[in-house]
């Protein structure tokens, strides 16, 4: 039985309210619903993204918060049966799901951190190259400069520059996610999406992540899927929860922990429901 | 008290006897395992043996690039038109029908979205993979032979051995992608390249190992084939040359001729060696290239 829900997500569209912070909107999430098999995972989900801060997606499992993200760069449609039906996303004023929008334009500006970090079967230089050589997005720096800032970005330059030809897969699995970053940061990405980026690592590794992101922070804007409330708490300055494929709240993440407006966020976060 | 009995140490230590029983059982069950698994290496060794002890002493470099000589022919001589023929056919087997293969696994792995068309297409190939060699060189001889008019020659038997070929290959193609984890796809597409960019860049690198495994299998069974070539490619004597629309010897067939019209068995556990060395080489050959391969993959 679907329960009727108390709707207090304090976001709008653009121009109904006021952003619940400053600065200007970068990611704009309208009405989307989101159907896999012809059945409905996100409906009606608005949201939003400020530039250079974090917003974290929490939320229970199975709420949509992954099926949000991949929409945010268009990955979901590589799902069979995967469709968005109705709404759209708005990205820096362009609309992600417009006639002539190519996915691949979207996914190369807009880059994704999976739960998995994976190696290619290439060196660790190459891997961070991997993107690159595919968009020709040298911008007149060398490979060199690139695998050096991309790794440097990442806290990884000083660990490995010795063994750039070393096959990727001889890291370990807190390096590999780094290494997975600076991959996607080699595309010059205007926001970076990450999908719970730590849940395989461990507390050292998270932490380092986590210190990445905030670095990360000044220059780009950075969505993160985290079932971990404690991290959300930590590293975002906006939260969105979800459930049941529905948007119910958003507001700054200070507010949203101390102050939530809706009851289930509120039993969420006091950890009444989990 | 309760407790006490439950953990006494005789208990404990030696068990019941219906523990005894499962832990003989499972002595048993090991020790029949081990004997099956004791059969794979002890078939192949104990044909390569006998092979070796009845066909040694009649290969030398002579029997390796000489024509067959003697008369009936075939009792002296060696075996060079039939090494060659075997090389050629199966060369141009894998040249038609591996690009085909990999085109075929590519798409049914990576682009066939719809399930119930890549489901009747892995169907028919399966069925494909186990029709009887026979039956290819029937149809090789009808259709290749007759129809096309290539008549017999190492083009018809080249073609005959890519369609035995295909479907061995196909399969191992598809199923070498198909059990890369999909965490490589989503990763990769979702940095904005497009998929043949992906399968080029990491998809066939990570099922480089399962692909040379499937050469090896098909080579191996369509280069041991007599049937289709007996049909389609196989003459009974040459001198050696090649031309595609010349027949050729090949080591099967020419092995068929000497043990079924009694020439030579003395040449013909020869042969058997050559074919089954050249296989083995290949196969060995082939392993390390795929560990490195593997290796720099990796």
């Amino acid at each position: 039985m679907i329960v009727p829900m108390e709707m207090t997500c304090s976001y709008a569209p653009e121009g109904d309210h006021e952003d619940p912070a400053d600065g200007p909107r970068i990611f704009d999430v309208r009405d989307l619903s989101v159907t896999f098999n012809g059945r409905s995972v996100l409906r009606g989900v608005n949201a939003m993204a400020l530039d250079r801060q974090v917003l974290a997606i929490v939320g229970p499992s199975g709420s949509g918060k992954s099926t949000l993200l991949r929409t945010m760069n268009r990955t979901l449609e590589l799902t069979l049966d995967a469709r968005v039906t109705s709404g759209d996303i708005h990205f820096k004023g362009e609309r992600l799901y417009g006639n002539g929008t190519d996915p691949r334009l979207v996914r190369k500006r807009i880059c994704m951190v999976h739960q998995k970090p994976v190696a290619f079967p290439m060196s660790i230089g190459e891997n961070v190259l991997f993107g690159v050589r595919f968009h020709k997005n040298w911008n007149g720096r060398t490979k060199d400069e690139i695998i050096r800032s991309c790794l440097d970005r990442v806290g990884l330059w000083n660990e490995v520059k010795d063994r750039l030809s070393d096959p990727a897969s001889r890291l370990s699995v807190g390096q590999l996610q780094r290494l997975c970053i600076a991959r996607a940061l080699a595309n010059d990405p205007e926001a970076i999406l990450m999908d719970e980026p730590c849940s395989a690592l461990d507390p050292v590794s998270t932490a380092r992540i986590e210190e990445l992101i905030l670095a990360m922070k000044p220059q780009l804007p950075i969505v993160i899927v985290t079932h971990n409330l404690a991290q959300a708490r930590r590293i975002s300055d906006q939260s969105l929860f979800l459930y049941d494929g529905q948007s119910l709240e958003q507001d700054t993440t200070e507010r949203i922990f101390t102050h939530p407006k809706n009851g289930r966020v509120r039993d969420f976060i006091t950890g009444k429901v989990g | 008290m309760h407790n006490a009995a439950v953990l006494s140490p005789t208990a404990n230590m030696t068990g019941s006897e219906t523990y005894r029983l499962s832990v003989l059982r499972d002595r048993l069950w090991r020790a029949a395992l081990w004997f099956c698994g004791f059969i794979g290496f002890l078939l192949p060794v104990s044909i390569i043996s006998y092979l070796v002890f009845e066909g040694i002493h009649r290969v030398s470099w002579s029997f390796l690039v000489d024509y067959p000589k003697g008369t009936p022919l075939g009792t002296q001589g060696g075996i060079w038109p039939a090494v060659e023929g075997s090389l050629a056919l199966a060369s141009i087997g894998l040249l038609v029908a591996f690009p085909l293969a990999l085109g075929g696994g590519l798409y049914l792995s990576e682009y066939g979205r719809s399930q119930r068309f890549n489901e009747t297409v892995r169907f028919l190939v399966e069925c494909l993979a186990a029709v009887p060699s026979i039956i290819y060189g029937l149809f090789g001889y009808a259709f290749l032979v007759v129809f096309l008019k290539f008549g017999i020659s190492l083009i018809a038997g080249g073609l005959v051995l890519a369609l035995i070929m295909f479907p061995i290959l196909l399969i191992a193609i598809q199923e070498s992608l198909r059990s890369i984890d999909d965490a490589y796809r989503e990763m990769g597409l979702s940095l904005g390249v497009t998929r043949f960019y992906l399968i080029r860049r990491v998809l066939l690198r990570k099922a480089w190992r399962g692909i040379v495994a499937g050469i090896v299998l098909a080579v191996g069974h369509a280069v041991g084939s007599a049937a289709p070539v007996l049909f389609t490619a196989s003459i009974y004597f040459s001198k050696g040359g090649l031309g595609l629309d010349r027949p050729v010897m090949t080591l099967p067939t020419h092995l068929y001729n000497l043990v079924s019209e009694a020439i030579s068995f003395d040449q013909a556990f020869g042969t058997a060696l050559v074919l089954i060395a050249g296989l083995l080489i290949f196969n060995a050959s082939a392993t390390l290239l795929r560990r490195l391969g593997g290796g720099s993959a990796q």
